[in-house]
Order: C-alpha cells, then sequence, then structure tokens
C-alpha cells in the first residue's frame, strides 16, 4: 500500500524508533503489481545478444536496493549488461541509480551522483557501509572488466575507488558479490564470485537440433575461477586474503553467493552456489580462515548426489526452529533446492516433501529469496525465472525463453505455488535474473525489484501484504560494523521466537534492502527483541507495537555481552 | 541377417533421439585454452557451418562424403564424435557395416555410454556376425538406455515412446545375436542359457513393439530351437499375419509344425491375429 508511508528517519547519527501505520483491516488481497509505469523508471537492460551465443549475454544482469542518500527511503540501483562482438545497439549501456521521491516514483540520479559509464559488461550489486562512515557504497561487479567501488562521499555523489582501494580484481569474470564481517573487526570485508573463464577470446559454439543451430553452451565447457576474498585493512584499501583464508577453490562457477551464520557459533560462513559444480560452504574457524564443508554438511549436491546448476542462493529459518537454512535456484530439470538445517553442521535436502521440488522443477531459477510477502510469520519463497537457452525449442518443444515468476506461500507444512494468487504481472512471462528485495514505499510489506535481460525491469509493489502486522528493524552498529551485517535477532510475539539475520549478499546478483523485515501476523506487538551483534554486545527491547521501522543502535539496549538471558 | 528391417528402424530412431541435443558426457572437463578440444563444442563458425553441413546432407551417400570432410579438416573438434555417429548411421543404411563399425568404436572412445551410438553399433556387429561383440553393445546399450532422462519440456510420453522403440531394437538385436551364439555352440549349458536369454529378449522386443516381424519371427525360431512347438507355432503365425518379409517363410515353418504337431493352420493363424490385436491394444492404453 502505498498511501500510508511511514517515515524512516535516519540522519548521520542513528536514531531511534518512529513511524506508525494505520491497519484499516479493508486491504485488498494482496498484489503485487508492477508500479515500474510512471514511476520514471526509463532504464532497459541490454544483454549483448549477438548470435554468436556468447555466455555472458544470458547471464546477467542484478540490482539492488539501497539507501544511498539516508533519507530513510531504498533507491534503486539497476546494472546494464554491455556490449559484445558483433553487436550493436543505440541503447544506453550504462547502469543507473534512481533516487527515491518517496511518492512511487524515482529521479534517475546516474550522472549528478557520478556513476560512471559503462565500460565492460555488467553483472552484479553489492552494497555496504565498508568504511564505517554512515553512508551506504556500492562495489558492481563486471565481466571483460575490472570491477568497481564506488565510496559514498556522502554529499550526494560517489567517487570510484577501485584501483585504490585494490578491489578491482585479474580480469574474472565476477558475479554476485557479498559484504561480511569475517574477522570480527568491526569492518566490512568483501567476498566476489567468478563465473568461468568464458572470454569473447575464449568461446565455443554449441550446437544443438537436427539441423543445428547454435545455443548457449553449458559451464561445463569453461574452466572455473576461485573466488575472492577481501579483507578490510580499515584504512580504505582492501587484501586479497583468498588462498591464506582458505576459500581459493578454482573449481567454482560461481553465480550466487550469502554470508551468514549458518551454525549458530556467532561468526559469519560463506555459502556459495555454483553452477554445475558442487557448491560450498565455507565455513568459519574464527581465525582468518574457513573450511570448506559443503559435501559433509549435505548442501553440495542435490538429493541424486548431483551438482545441480545454481544460480541464486539464500539463507533463513523458513521453519522457525532457530536454524538457518538455505536455498538454491537451479535450472529447468532440476529443481529449488531447499536445505533445512539439523543438528550441528549438517542439513538435509526436503525440497521435494516440502513441495519445491515439483513446483520448480519447469523453472530456470535466478533469483531467489526467503520473504515473508503476507507477514503472517513464515517465510516464504519468491522465484524469478527465465530460461539460459534463448532458443530452448530446440532442444525441448514447448519450453520458452521468458518465464512467469514463483511465488512460494509457506503454510508451515509445505511451500505452496501461489503465483496466479497474487498479481498478473507475476505471471508475465519474462528472462528475469537479478532481484532485490526491500520495501521501496516503506508500507512494511516486501516488494521486490527484477531486472530482466534484454528487458525493462519490473517493480513489484507489494500491495496488501501489509494487512497482518509487521516491524522493521534497522540495526545500526557502532562497536561492531555500521550496517550490522552479521548480526542475529531474536523476536519473541505471540509466546513464540522467532529467528532472523542480517546478511550479506543473498539472492542472485543483488543488493537487498538492509533492514530486517519481520511478519508478526495478528500480534501487535513484539514482546521482546534480543540483537546479538559481531562484537558481541547484546541489546533486548521489550514491548515494542508493531507496524514500525525501528533504528537499533548497538549497545543503546545492552543487557550484556553474549548473554540475552 | 535382414538388415533392412531392424537397422533402417534404428538408424530412424536414433535420429530423433541423437539431434535435438548434444548431451554432454557428466565428465565432461573445462579447459582453459580456447584451442582444447571440449567435446560438443566448435570453436569456429566455420567449423561449426561443417557439422551443419553434415547433419543436413540430403541422403547417406552425401553424409558420409560430409562427414569425411569433416573429420578430415577438423579432426580434433569437439563435435567429432557426433560427426563420427552421423557417419555410423550413413555408413549402416549403406549396408558398409565395417566402415559403420569403425567410425562407432572411435565415437565411443568419447562417447562410452551414448545409447544411440551402442544400439547402432550392436546392430552393425550383429549384420557382421560378431555376434559376442553384437551382445556385448547391446547390453551395455540397454544400461544406457535405463539411464537416459528426457530433457525439460518435452513431452514425456512421446519421449518415452522413443526410448521404448529404441530399447525394443536392442532387446531385438540382443535376442538375435544370442539366438546365433547358441545355435552355433556344441550342445552345452552355455548354448541352453543363451537360447534361454535370447527367448527372453525377443519377447521384450516384441512386448514394446507387436508389429516387428523380425521379434516374432527370431522368438519363434529361438521356440522352435528350445523345442517349444507350440510357441513357435504361435509366432510363426504372428509373423505370418503381420504379411511383412518374414512372412513367407514363416508361413512355411508354420506349416510344417502344424502338420506335424497336428494343430490347424488357420486356429494358430486366428489366435496370433487375436494376441496381435490384444497386444497392439493395450501398448496403445499404455502410450
Amino acid at each position: 500500500m502505498r498511501r500510508n508511508y511511514l517515515l524512516w528517519f535516519a540522519g548521520t547519527v542513528c536514531l531511534g524508533v518512529f513511524g506508525a501505520g494505520v491497519f484499516t483491516g479493508s486491504e485488498p488481497e494482496i498484489q503485487f503489481v508492477d508500479a515500474i509505469d510512471g514511476s520514471g523508471i526509463d532504464f532497459v537492460h541490454v544483454n549483448g545478444a549477438s548470435g554468436r551465443k556468447y555466455l555472458v549475454e544470458i547471464t546477467g544482469s542484478g540490482c539492488g536496493f539501497l539507501d544511498y542518500d539516508k533519507d530513510g527511503y531504498l533507491d534503486i540501483f539497476l546494472v546494464n549488461g554491455g556490449k559484445t562482438p558483433g553487436f550493436e545497439t543505440k541503447q544506453s549501456l550504462n547502469h543507473a541509480l534512481y533516487r527515491n521521491n518517496h511518492d512511487g516514483t524515482f529521479t534517475d540520479v546516474t550522472r549528478k551522483t557520478g556513476i560512471l559509464d559503462n565500460q565492460a559488461f555488467g553483472m552484479g550489486v553489492a552494497a555496504a557501509d565498508y568504511d564505517n562512515d554512515g553512508y551506504t557504497d556500492l562495489f558492481l561487479t563486471n565481466f571483460g572488466g575490472p570491477n568497481l567501488l564506488y565510496h559514498n562521499n556522502g554529499d550526494g555523489t560517489f567517487t570510484e575507488i577501485s584501483a585504490k582501494a585494490g578491489v578491482r580484481g585479474n580480469g574474472e569474470w565476477s558475479s554476485s558479490a557479498a559484504f561480511l564481517d569475517y574477522d570480527h573487526d568491526g569492518y566490512l570485508d568483501l567476498y566476489v564470485g567468478h563465473y568461468t573463464d568464458h572470454s569473447f577470446a575464449h568461446n565455443y559454439i554449441c550446437p544443438a537440433g537436427n539441423p543445428p543451430v547454435k545455443t548457449y553452451c553449458s559451464p561445463k565447457v569453461y574452466g572455473g575461477v576461485a573466488g575472492t576474498l577481501y579483507h578490510n585493512n580499515r584504512d580504505g584499501t582492501f587484501s586479497d586474503v583468498s588462498a591464506k583464508a582458505g576459500v581459493a577453490l578454482p573449481e567454482g562457477k560461481t553465480l550466487g553467493v550469502v554470508a551468514g551464520d549458518f551454525d549458530g557459533d556467532g561468526w559469519v560462513d560463506l555459502y556459495i552456489a555454483n553452477d554445475q559444480v558442487r557448491n560450498f560452504l565455507f565455513r568459519n574457524n574464527h581465525d582468518g580462515t574457513f573450511s570448506e564443508i559443503g559435501m559433509a554438511a549435505g548442501v553440495a549436491l542435490n538429493i541424486d548426489g548431483r551438482a545441480q546448476a545454481g544460480m541464486g542462493t539464500d539463507m533463513g529459518d523458513y521453519d522457525n526452529d532457530g536454524r538457518f537454512d538455505l536455498v538454491v535456484s537451479n535450472l529447468d530439470n532440476e529443481y529449488l533446492a531447499l536445505y533445512r538445517k539439523l543438528e550441528g553442521e549438517t542439513f538435509e535436502d526436503v525440497s521435494a516433501q516440502m513441495g519445491l521440488a515439483a513446483a520448480t522443477r519447469n523453472f530456470v531459477g535466478f533469483g531467489v529469496k526467503f520473504v515473508d510477502f503476507d507477514n503472517d510469520g513464515l517465510l516464504d519463497l519468491f522465484l524469478a525465472n527465465g530460461n539460459v537457452l534463448d532458443n530452448p525449442e530446440v532442444v525441448a518443444p514447448g519450453r520458452r525463453f521468458a518465464q512467469p515468476k514463483l511465488l512460494l506461500r509457506n503454510t508451515g507444512r509445505a511451500f505452496e505455488d501461489v503465483t496466479t494468487q497474487h498479481g498478473k504481472d507475476l505471471l508475465l512471462p519474462k528472462v528475469s535474473r537479478g532481484v532485490a528485495f526491500g520495501d521501496f514505499d516503506n508500507d512494511g510489506d516486501i516488494d521486490m525489484l527484477v531486472n530482466n535481460s534484454g528487458d525493462r525491469p519490473q517493480l513489484l509493489r507489494n500491495d496488501g501484504g501489509n494487512r497482518y502486522n509487521w516491524l522493521t528493524l534497522a540495526l545500526c552498529g557502532k562497536r561492531s560494523n555500521r550496517d550490522g551485517l552479521g548480526a542475529k535477532v531474536e523476536v519473541l510475539s505471540g509466546g513464540k521466537w522467532r529467528y532472523f539475520q542480517t546478511l550479506g549478499g543473498g539472492s542472485f546478483m543483488a543488493a537487498n534492502d538492509p533492514r530486517l523485515h519481520i511478519g508478526l501476523g495478528s500480534e501487535t506487538t513484539a514482546d521482546e527483541i534480543v540483537v546479538r551483534w559481531p562484537s558481541g554486545t547484546v541489546d533486548r527491547l521489550r514491548h515494542i507495537a508493531a507496524r514500525k521501522i525501528l533504528t537499533i543502535n548497538e549497545g543503546a539496549n545492552a543487557v550484556g555481552k553474549g548473554q540475552a538471558d | 541377417m535382414a538388415r533392412g528391417s531392424i537397422l533402417a528402424r534404428v538408424a530412424c530412431l536414433t535420429v530423433a533421439l541423437q539431434c535435438t541435443l548434444i548431451v554432454l558426457p557428466r565428465n565432461a572437463q573445462s579447459q582453459t585454452s580456447p584451442a582444447t578440444r571440449v567435446l560438443g563444442t566448435a570453436q569456429s563458425e566455420d567449423e561449426f557451418e561443417a557439422y551443419r553441413e553434415v547433419l543436413t546432407a540430403s541422403d547417406a551417400p552425401a553424409v558420409t562424403i560430409a562427414a569425411e570432410k569433416f573429420l578430415k579438416t577438423y579432426p580434433n573438434s569437439g563435435l567429432a564424435p557426433y560427426v563420427h555417429q552421423s557417419a555410423v548411421r550413413a555408413y549402416y543404411q549403406l549396408g558398409e557395416m565395417a566402415q559403420a563399425v569403425q567410425h562407432a568404436e572411435i565415437a565411443l572412445q568419447d562417447l562410452p555410454g551414448n545409447a544411440v551410438l551402442l544400439s547402432l553399433v550392436s546392430a552393425a556387429y550383429l549384420e557382421q556376425a560378431q555376434w559376442e561383440k553384437a551382445v556385448d553393445r547391446a547390453r551395455a546399450a540397454l544400461i544406457a538406455i535405463a539411464k537416459l532422462d528426457p530433457p525439460a519440456g518435452v513431452d514425456r510420453a512421446a519421449w518415452q515412446a522413443q526410448a521404448d522403440a529404441l530399447a525394443s531394437n536392442v532387446h531385438l538385436t540382443l535376442g538375435s545375436a544370442l539366438l546365433e551364439m547358441s545355435q552355433r555352440a556344441t550342445q552345452g549349458p552355455a548354448s541352453a542359457t543363451w537360447l534361454k536369454e535370447a527367448t527372453s529378449e525377443l519377447r521384450q522386443a516384441l512386448g514394446s513393439n507387436p508389429g516387428s516381424d523380425m521379434a516374432s519371427f527370431r522368438l519363434a525360431s529361438a521356440l522352435d530351437a528350445a523345442h517349444d512347438t507350440a510357441g513357435a507355432i504361435h509366432y510363426y503365425a504372428w509373423t505370418s499375419a503381420l504379411g511383412a518379409s518374414q512372412a513367407q517363410v514363416a508361413q512355411i515353418k508354420l506349416t510344417e509344425l502344424c502338420h506335424s504337431d497336428s494343430h490347424l493352420v488357420s486356429d494358430a493363424m486366428a489366435s496370433a491375429r487375436s494376441d496381435i490385436q490384444l497386444s497392439t491394444d493395450r501398448l496403445r492404453g499404455r502410450k
């Protein structure tokens, strides 16, 4: 609902509790409405489809929600693709940054803010305050050019500082990236996933059909590339610590990254979705190193022991048992893999029993996230789809390049495909890639920004999702990193505890709303909120009324270090 | 061997199964150099066009010419195994079994689990009277067929029907080769085992393709060899009722057996026709 905008004040210092919504009880059924028309967003993605079937053409791109100007409203960043040999276009190849005007419209501020013309083929975006100056910075991943780090100057402009910061990379094809504070020094480090060793010079042609036509090759034909972990030196520069940290596995063909604490030890781990290669789970050893335990943990392969085509990924506690589960989007003929966390360090693939394998088998999934779209207190799943072949009918008659999205409602026992009930705009076939999740209109429900390959984006506004009560928590670290990434939040309402984390990465090449969104169902208050910060500080708040955006400053409600109870 | 019946069907079916998608083997390895050969890929537009010429050649002789040219020009192509596969089918149709086998064995080095290739080469070995090799390849083909997964989005029933038809042909090849082995072996346990296996394979072949006169004829022969006269009469009658290439020989055998076993040919024919109808209806219903 757009009419009940809440104000979210967050100045140069983090402020307290603001905002109050009005629940009239007469809201319509939840509908996702594409609000792109009339929004002022005129971005069109360029995928560089040249007819030569360069793999990069069907891979990107991502998008992001970020509040670059600290006005309390999420702005929008859309990553563009770019040119390929033999491809000509008159369309703009540039990325776009749109400032939120607080009324459902946006203003293109790309040039004004100093975002440079796109000289490469854009892939993904990550956004966080890496230097703890209170302003959200931007990191862009690229193919065919260096990655870029835009430092937010705090005056509505950015300065590109990747060379000085040491995060340009070495020409790898970079995909998803995630900020995380893996060593608890209070500064955000950066993990950058790399896809394959494909380049314009290193390209294969893969025929299919009879008579044969060219199709995009499987990533199997290309080599893997190790991801890069950059340690934040706290002086505006980063150091590549990939090898030392144990994350430089050369077989990786990474498309999705999520940084979160899967084992509850208070240290952020990394889960890496690889395409046609086993997924990696890097467990944080608390000493600056990681151990890759994906196979032992049961999150490397599918239930048949096969590597799937990992695209997007996310972490969340869908069953409210206090353990954080993982989801990975994959190709059609595979399935959206849901790994339920068990005791210790292990997971089980529950995709089939939770109804996801059947619901997703015909879809090529990309952007994916656990999201409580109806605020009923259970994390649902949203999946954006689109084939990886622009001529899939050659391989499988009846298949289409563009595909509808999937909204999968968590019933508590399984996930149910409810897409058709929640808006025709979800059903429009698109070649969707990156999806950013966030409450851009601050009305208490989660909206989605979808970047569609070679097409206009969709701004899927959630209308009616705020019928149930909610809380949005904006964490502001003091001893911990400013964004509070890696914090764990426990919420008691209606006699039940639920568990959340502020994650790095998630979805596909996307930057998501950094705030935690908590559906409260019909509960009008959160009886207790416990925030466990990466620094060890624990804050406890009691009796928080619902339907507000709440900023929680580290230490402002401290109850001790390490223990809340 | 009557090449026209088995081999033409195998060749025809394999076109459908082979060319919808070049499926990379699970162990296809990526490479770091553009010059490195990767299965299923071309490294240049010219190479792709040459491959296209092979697959779009107008007839079997044209396929062999285009294939040999491709293999000479691009000996290390990642598409070479698939070109060899096209050559196998073409040489097969032309009755040049030695060439077909040679190309097939080269292709199998890269595609050891390729069901289509295995089925083709097993049939070629059968034609060359290399029974053991035919059995070996046919068994491998059946294992490969059992592992096939339909690509996403295809009509699963139609795809399964194709796979079943391919399997039926392989059962026929396998049963035929085992029957030949049993007939050429000296009396003993091996011969009896082969004959039993042959009967089983031929029953499977006919079960999934009741219209195969070659399967019914060979099944009749196998049952005859096993002294199951009633069974032999039934399937000779079946073959005769189908009225295809084996009908005349089957009719002679049927008449001989009926005469020696006091059966009426007309009764046998009526029973066979009824069973053919039942089997066909059952199969149609399943599909």
